[in-house]
């Protein structure tokens, strides 16, 4: 493409972006984005919602998940909540991220974010005996005391520390993935994770 | 900087700008803008369009209503209303639908 898409400053999208070619957010947009091209979100942009593409680059705010096919860099001054799956990730000195990040080797087919996350896949250790659910239910389940499995969690330049009254369980990547801590179980504000983009800014 | 969506790109939902949109890609919704908004050759919008002034050199299905100006270029395609102060329409352009300008 020769021209890149441009949502500016003064313009806000609610409703879905997907198309060929690149697209550069230094505006709103809640809705979810998905481009086969390079995604910039410029330091004045806000995305409240996913976003897929080759590549991601972040100067902004996004609260979603990102997904790449190559690459995804956190500049300087990006802020995300959500999490992050690509071959390569990089992430900047002064950058802030909460959420669960994938990387992997190159050429290794990344998995769609949609619905495996991989916090279902832990299984209960004080209870051994009861037997873990093949398929976790989606909102309803909450294991006590999760393992965390193998998957990094990242919390670069000290987020802002998890309330006190926050529950033991409680893991910050996971379910303060939504950005607030609303009392509701761990695993119900994971299942709430694809509302995100419904949230205001 | 103003709003370019290039072609090749598809917006579903509803656009609200401060600022210049240049469309040469598919929009389907609803498009508000506080300045101009041209439609390129090519572009398809399928959205009720609000905006100072409003070039269509593409298609757009739906009502308009501009403040200022409509143009329709030649190989314009438009079916809807249009409401607005002035409106030109080249040779060429094609339009259904009705007029208002306020007379």
């Amino acid at each position: 493409m020769a021209e890149a898409t441009v949502i500016g400053a003064g313009t806000r999208i609610r409703g879905r972006i997907h198309g060929d070619g690149d697209l550069v957010v230094d505006g709103f947009v809640e809705g979810d984005v998905k481009v086969n091209g390079e995604v910039q979100v410029g330091a004045s942009g806000l995305v409240a919602a996913s976003i897929e593409g080759a590549r991601i680059s972040v100067r902004g705010a996004v609260r979603g998940d990102l997904s790449a096919t190559v690459s995804i860099h956190l500049e300087e001054g990006a802020r995300v909540v959500g999490a992050i799956r690509a071959p390569r990730v990089s992430v900047a000195s002064g950058a802030l991220y909460r959420g669960v990040l994938h990387t992997a080797a190159p050429g290794e087919v990344v998995p769609v974010i949609a619905g495996s996350t991989p916090v279902q896949a832990a299984k209960p250790q004080a209870a051994p005996a009861r037997p873990a659910p093949a398929v976790a239910p989606k909102a309803f389940v909450a294991p006590p005391a999760p393992v965390r499995p193998a998957a990094v969690t990242v919390a670069v330049a000290a987020p802002p520390p998890p309330p006190a009254s926050a529950p033991a369980i409680d893991d910050v990547a996971e379910s303060d993935a939504d950005g607030e801590n609303d009392g509701t179980m761990p695993a119900m504000r994971r299942g709430a994770r694809g509302q995100v983009a419904k949230k205001k800014n | 900087m103003s709003t370019v969506i290039a072609p090749g790109i598809t917006i579903e939902g509803e656009i609200t700008s401060d600022e210049d949109l240049q469309i040469g890609g598919t929009v389907r919704g609803k498009l508000t803008s506080k300045d101009a908004v041209a439609i390129d050759a090519g572009a398809v919008v399928e959205a009720d369009v609000q905006a100072s002034s409003l070039t269509i050199g593409g298609h757009l299905v739906g009502n308009s209503q501009v403040a200022e100006r409509v143009d329709l270029l030649a190989g314009a395609r438009v079916i809807g209303n249009v409401k607005a102060a002035r409106i030109t329409i080249a040779e060429g352009a094609q339009f259904k639908g009705n007029v208002d300008m306020d007379v």
